[in-house]
Formats: C-alpha cells, structure tokens, sequence
C-alpha cells in the first residue's frame, strides 16, 4: 500500500519529466538533435533510476510515468503529443517490468561493470519498446495500424536503440552512484516542496497548453 | 537480485550491443542512394520528377500543431496519377525505412512539402508526417 509520501513523490517526479519533456524536448527538436534517444537517456532514465531509488513499490515507476505521460499530452511546443504521451507511459511499464528485480540492497552491491551493463540493457528496451508501442498503438488509435508497416520500420528502431543503449552505459551507474549519498528529506520540508514543485510543473504547462489553443 | 542474474548481465548487455550494431549496420546497407540532383517519387507505380509536380498545382496552406506548411495537395497528386475511385483505396506512404497507410479523408487533407519530401497531414499524430517520401502505394 502506498502511502502518502510515496504518492506525492510519484507526482514530483512525474511532473518533472512532464515539464522536461515539454521544455528539453522542443530544445532538441529546434536543435534537430535526435530527440527521442536524449530524452529517454537524459531524462526519463535518471527520473525512473531515482524513483526506483526513492520507492521500491510496485507500481511506483508507472505511475511516474501516467503523471509524466498526462502532463506531455497538454504539452503545447513538441506537436505530435499523442505520440509523446503514450511513448512517456510505456517508457516507464518496461522499465518497471525489467528493474522487478531489482532490490534495494542491489544499488549498493552491484560493481559497476553490473551497473552499467543495466545501463545498456535498460536504456535499450526502454528506448525500443517505447518507440515499437508508440508505432503500433499511435496508427490503432487512427485505425489504421498495418502489421506490414510496423515490421518496414524494426530494422530502424533496433538501429536507434544502439546510442541510446551507449548513453544508458553512463547515465544510469552515474545515477545509481548517488545512492550512496543517502539524502534524505524531513516531512515538514518534503510535503510543501513536492507539492510546491508538482502545482509550479502542472501550471506552467497548462497555462502555455490554454494560450496555445485559445 | 540474485547472484547468477547479477553475473548475466554483462552478458545480456553485450547481446543487446550487438543487437544495435547488426542493425546499424543492415540499415546503412540497405539504404537506397537518393537522386538529389533529379528526385522523383513513385505514385500508383509510375515515376514523377517532384521539381515537375510544384510547377503543375496551385500550392495549398495547411495549419498544424506545429505551425503552417504550404505545399501541394495530395488529393490533387492522387487524381493526376489517374487512381479511378480515389475514396475507395488506402494509400500507403513509403520512405526508404518507413511507411504508414492513410485513407482518402487523411489525403484530402494531407499536403506534399518540397522541403526534405515530406508529407504533412494537419489531423493525423506526426507519426504519419514523413520524410524522405519514395513512393506513394495505392491499394
């Protein structure tokens, strides 16, 4: 069972990678940088690294992932925010399904070959998976998903998963390192700080999302 | 974590290495070589010099989420490459490593963008915004 504090550190972090996202993803898109594979390895990676860090209960890391998912369909700047938020949602399922295993004893025990090695893997399935379910349930939503268009573009999506999957290799031990840092916050800082921090992300947003369409 | 899966993950992440290199490398080597100096682009199977088709229709100004596009009418181009029944056929968008299927609304509403061959449909998730158009398949 969740409790409150869990709670609102799933809103934090998803409004976070909800505001970066918005924020970091239309930089990258206007500076022609592959956008996707920054923003998963950057970003998404890190958030998800220290949610698991800060949480280890089940479900936590979707969560993070429904908040930041939600926050990116209001996002007014990237364009194609279907695509953005289902691709946010699904980053975050599949790097639940493959950190199930992950205990929290393992962020110290693990040598840091271990550790980035889980940086490859992780930013590889979460970068492809996310890209594979966008492309298959983006063209559903339009009914107008081809089983034959999805298998033209895999070749691609493997391919782009390669720098994502070199990112991940440094991203994920450097985060991971910071665990011994064992920073923790008290309750009468932590509660109005998050909930500070979760209203600041979600306005910013959706006040720009409110100019944008009126 | 266990011990043995602590110890399999080098191993599974220099298969998830090798994964990302053999596709790399398929990708580059069956990338097809693009005619910049005279682009065309196949459509209802017959070849087209695109420099041709933006001399032939009156450009058309769509408004997207990101931004406006001015280009030629897709619709139009379907009708110049004699597809009798037009709303009864998909049409299927092909780049050298992507393609994406549309019907005939989306078409209406889709323009041909000169710049990098794209094609932009104003109601549809940018995942049907292409570039580097090759062909456009009727079915």
């Amino acid at each position: 069972m969740m409790n409150k504090r869990v709670l609102l550190g799933i809103l934090v972090l998803g409004s976070c990678w909800g505001l970066l996202e918005a924020v970091m993803g239309s930089v990258f898109k206007a500076a022609q940088l592959p956008y996707g594979v920054l923003m998963t390895t950057l970003f998404a990676l890190p958030i998800l690294v220290i949610s698991k860090m800060m949480f280890s209960h089940r479900g936590a890391q979707t969560g993070v992932g429904m908040v930041a998912g939600s926050l990116a369909f209001f996002n007014p700047w990237i364009g194609c925010s279907v695509c953005s938020a289902i691709a946010i949602a699904a980053e975050a399922i599949i790097f639940e399904i493959i950190w199930l295993r992950i205990k929290e004893n393992d962020f110290g025990s693990l040598t840091l070959i271990q550790k980035a090695s889980l940086g490859v893997i992780t930013a590889y399935g979460v970068y492809v998976s996310g890209y594979m379910i966008t492309q298959i349930l983006t063209p559903a939503l339009y009914g107008s998903f081809l089983f034959t268009n999805f298998i033209v573009v895999v070749p691609q999506i493997l391919a782009q998963g390669l720098p994502a999957s070199l990112l991940g290799f440094l991203t994920v031990p450097l985060v991971m390192s910071t665990y011994k840092l064992n920073i923790t916050i008290q309750d009468k800082l932590y509660y109005p700080t998050g909930a500070t921090i979760t209203v600041l992300c979600w306005l910013f947003i959706v006040g720009n999302w409110l100019i944008f369409i009126t | 974590m266990p011990f043995s899966t602590k110890n399999l993950l080098p191993i599974i992440a220099t298969v998830v290495l090798l994964i990302g290199i053999s596709s790399t490398l398929y990708v580059n080597a069956t990338k097809q070589p693009v005619d910049t100096q005279n682009p065309r682009v196949i459509i209802n199977g017959e070849a087209y010099d695109i420099a041709n088709l933006f001399t032939l229709f009156s450009e058309k100004t769509v408004t997207t989420d990101d931004g406006e596009f001015t280009g030629i009418p897709l619709d139009e181009l379907i009708v110049y490459a004699n597809v009798d029944t037009p709303e009864n056929h998909h049409y299927t968008i092909k780049a050298d490593d992507y393609q994406q299927t549309v019907n005939w609304e989306a078409m209406q509403n889709g323009i041909f963008y000169q710049e990098r061959l794209r094609v932009i449909f104003p109601n549809l998730a940018h995942s049907f915004w292409m570039y580097d158009v090759v062909e456009i398949e009727v079915t």
